[in-house]
């Protein structure tokens, strides 16, 4: 029964310790800072739209900005494009289907190849993404700045940090189920997609 | 009769091509919203706000241009004939 004892208390010192130090920052963002674009080729023009409706949770330890764990989701419905008619059709039931599927999600699972620099890390992320309902594991580049103390100058008198995302990747809409092999001559079969968000960790008052 | 369809359709046509232009026209598609880059302050993110506004694009044009040559067409096939 001791060694038991013993073995339960030790395991759960590892598992705090491997925690000790990871911050979670929020990346609900009021201000409508934090966006997605999105960039399609097409013969008369490439679309260009993005999406605003980030929310999600991010932890990672500043100390070392190498490992990472968390979700970031963006609502299929704050997608948008200039043009009306290409809208209503981007939320409608033949494409992004927004009322059956009205998350956008990445989960993140590991990250290798980490480079650091000051308070700048690049490196690999792979993570589930889902879209349209389709989940596909993924590998994207991607880069975080880290910046200690810099929430209140976003959120007055809030102490705290922020931690800046930025990737850059490619997904094939074919692959999501997303009109597959349909309407290529109008709609690229190729999506840029571009994040840039930022997350908030305020700091507890003592 | 004749002549004053003709002149309708030249003044559709016309129109149309002043409204284009004069809007600022675009060669791609309508635009109703028209996309503002920004950037923020603190973490030098580039965003986009959405401003309402209208940029006719080529169905515009098309649309305009291709009634005032239907009318015109009209004229040359239908027999008017005044009361």
């Amino acid at each position: 029964m001791k060694k038991i004892f013993v073995t339960i208390v030790a395991l759960s010192s590892l598992a705090a310790a491997a925690h000790a130090g990871k911050v979670a920052f929020d990346f609900q963002d009021p201000k409508g800072v934090n966006n997605v674009t999105f960039k399609l080729d097409a013969p008369l023009e490439s679309i260009n739209g993005s999406a605003n409706g980030i929310a999600g949770t991010i932890s990672t330890d500043p100390e070392t900005l190498a490992d990472f764990s968390g979700t970031l989701t963006v609502e299929t419905k704050s997608m948008q494009v200039p043009n009306p008619i290409m809208n209503g059709h981007l939320h409608g039931v033949a494409w992004l289907d927004a009322k059956k599927f009205p998350q956008i999600t990445f989960e993140v699972r590991k990250v290798e190849d980490v480079k650091r620099e000051g308070e700048t890390a690049e490196g690999k992320v792979t993570g589930l993404f889902t879209l349209h309902g389709v989940a596909k594991e993924i590998t994207v580049p991607a880069q975080v700045v880290y910046l200690p103390g810099r929430l209140k100058e976003r959120v007055p008198n809030v102490e705290g940090d922020l931690l800046v995302i930025r990737s850059e990747f490619t997904i094939k809409r074919s692959d999501y189920g997303i009109q597959p092999g349909q309407s290529e001559d109008k709609v690229a079969e190729e999506i840029k997609i571009s994040l840039a968000v930022a997350g908030a960790a305020p700091k507890a008052k003592k | 009769m004749r002549m004053t369809i003709r002149a309708f359709a030249l003044v559709l046509l016309l129109g149309t091509l002043g409204l284009w232009g004069g809007l600022g026209g675009t060669l791609g598609w309508t635009k109703t919203k028209i996309p503002v880059e920004k950037v923020d302050a603190v973490t030098g993110i580039k965003y986009v706000e959405w401003k309402s506004g209208f940029v006719p694009g080529l169905e515009f044009l098309a649309l305009g241009a291709g009634g005032a040559v239907i009318i015109f067409a009209a004229t040359l096939f239908v027999r008017i004939t005044p009361k």
